[in-house]
């Protein structure tokens, strides 16, 4: 899911990074004071949950929660999620640095979808929450593969798509779970009274 | 405490450790955007790149080993999106159009997969190098100085800060999982990973009120007081002069011969 430098022109990346500046900057427009240490240590938390690792297939993947970010922080979820892949890149090398406006604008937006889902009411919480982590893992897939059809791949580069559906459906049972346990926790923290 | 992921190696005296950050940080963005920007296919450069990079890694007085290791955690991502390549075409529609050797030998896809190789290996090397050089709080002060939006500075120190406390917290977490219910988990296995991510997102929450609040009480208006910086030496010029200059001679070569 993290896209590494050079894989992706260099042009695009450029690009990109523009972009996400302009994200960053909408997301973190009219903010207040107080709004600051908390997106600090949520950022934090994010990056901390992705450490989580789960053996899978014989494999482990780790998890994302993009979509569970988006219920939680909102709008302010776009430079929380860029600034943990700045972090992720310049720590563990999970992504590059020319390309992390790629990966916050797919991870971004992943979880401003979620954020969407979880505000549409009629619908009951548990399957709200499932299609948000759904939607965090499979908006950032759908348009990696797009980044990757610029980069001259083959139309095949669609395909891996149905690599990530599993990945996508765990994170959303795993959304769903979290969602659940922290209504009842905290459910103020989810803009539920 | 476990998380010796941060700053393993940035107490190692060298030159380049003793460059100012927003220098490295120029330098070596730069270099691997010169690299990355390097035309798909063409192979030409890259023994030069990776001299210059060598030399580079040299200068950092690094162990080797964390290198390769870093090289070797990049891997699989790496080869899977260089091995996607030619796979694309292979698996995709365009292999019943034509045969997908011949779409894959006219279009120079294995080439711009060696290249992709080279790149993204050059990149993780420089990227490696950027971070094991540097302090990460100065990394932090660097993207400030250097006119980063505002809110990524301010919310990266206070992440930064965080990052030690809450991989604590997931370790207590997943130790209480572990006391509870030893060896693999077999049902409710997903539920129990949804909980202990909600425990983390629950107590960092509970603790950035905390922190919010006492963060007010002294005064914060959203915004670090500026600290005396540091001045950029004429070696740090001399450095990112080289660096910028050796490796966009390089990228242009075309011109020059």
């Amino acid at each position: 899911m993290h896209i590494a430098d050079g894989i992706i022109p260099a042009g695009i990346c450029a690009a990109a990074d523009a972009v996400a500046m302009g994200g960053v900057y909408l997301g973190g427009r009219r903010i207040d004071a107080e709004e600051i240490p908390k997106m600090g240590v949520m950022a934090a938390a994010l990056f901390t949950v992705s450490l989580i690792h789960f053996p899978i297939a014989g494999t482990s993947i780790h998890l994302g929660l993009f979509g569970l970010a988006g219920i939680l922080l909102g709008l302010r979820s776009f430079p929380v999620v860029f600034i943990t892949l700045l972090f992720q890149s310049l720590i563990f090398q999970h992504g590059g640095l020319v390309s992390v406006g790629l990966n916050s604008i797919n991870m971004g937006l992943g979880a401003l979808l979620g954020w969407v889902i979880w505000k549409m009411k009629p619908l009951h919480m548990v399957p709200r929450a499932f299609l948000a982590g759904f939607a965090g893992i499979i908006l950032p897939a759908v348009l990696m593969a797009l980044e990757f059809r610029l980069a001259e791949y083959g139309k095949g580069i669609f395909y891996l798509l149905s690599v990530y559906l599993p990945v996508a459906a765990i994170e959303g049972v795993i959304t769903a779970g979290a969602t659940g346990f922290l209504i009842k926790a905290k459910p103020e923290l989810l803009g539920e009274k | 405490m476990k998380h010796d992921f941060l700053d393993i190696h940035s107490d190692i005296d060298s030159p380049l450790r003793r460059l100012d950050a927003r220098i490295k940080f120029l330098a070596l963005f730069g270099a691997i955007f010169i690299i990355v920007s390097e035309n798909r296919g063409v192979l030409g450069g890259f023994l030069f790149y990776l001299v210059f990079t060598l030399i580079l890694l040299s200068l950092s007085h690094i162990p080797v080993k964390f290198y390769i290791k870093r090289c070797l955690i990049a891997t699989p991502f790496i080869i899977m999106a260089a091995a996607f390549l030619p796979l694309s075409y292979l698996i995709g529609p365009e292999a019943k159009e034509l045969s997908a050797a011949s779409v894959i030998a006219t279009n120079g896809i294995g080439e711009t997969a060696i290249s992709v190789i080279f790149k993204a290996y050059l990149a993780v090397l420089l990227l490696t190098l950027l971070t094991s050089v540097s302090r990460f709080h100065e990394l932090l002060w660097a993207l400030r100085k250097l006119k980063f939006p505002k809110i990524i500075g301010i919310v990266s120190s206070l992440m930064y800060r965080h990052i030690f406390i809450l991989t604590d917290e997931l370790h207590k977490t997943k130790r209480a999982r572990e006391s509870r219910t030893p060896g693999k988990l077999v049902t409710g296995k997903w539920k129990t990973y949804g909980n202990q991510a909600a425990v983390i997102f629950l107590r960092s929450w509970e603790r950035a009120e905390r922190v919010s609040a006492a963060m007010q009480s002294r005064g914060f208006t959203g915004d670090f007081p500026e600290g005396a910086g540091e001045k950029i030496h004429f070696f740090d010029v001399i450095f990112i002069f080289s660096v910028i200059i050796l490796f966009l001679v390089v990228r242009l070569r075309d011109f020059f011969v």
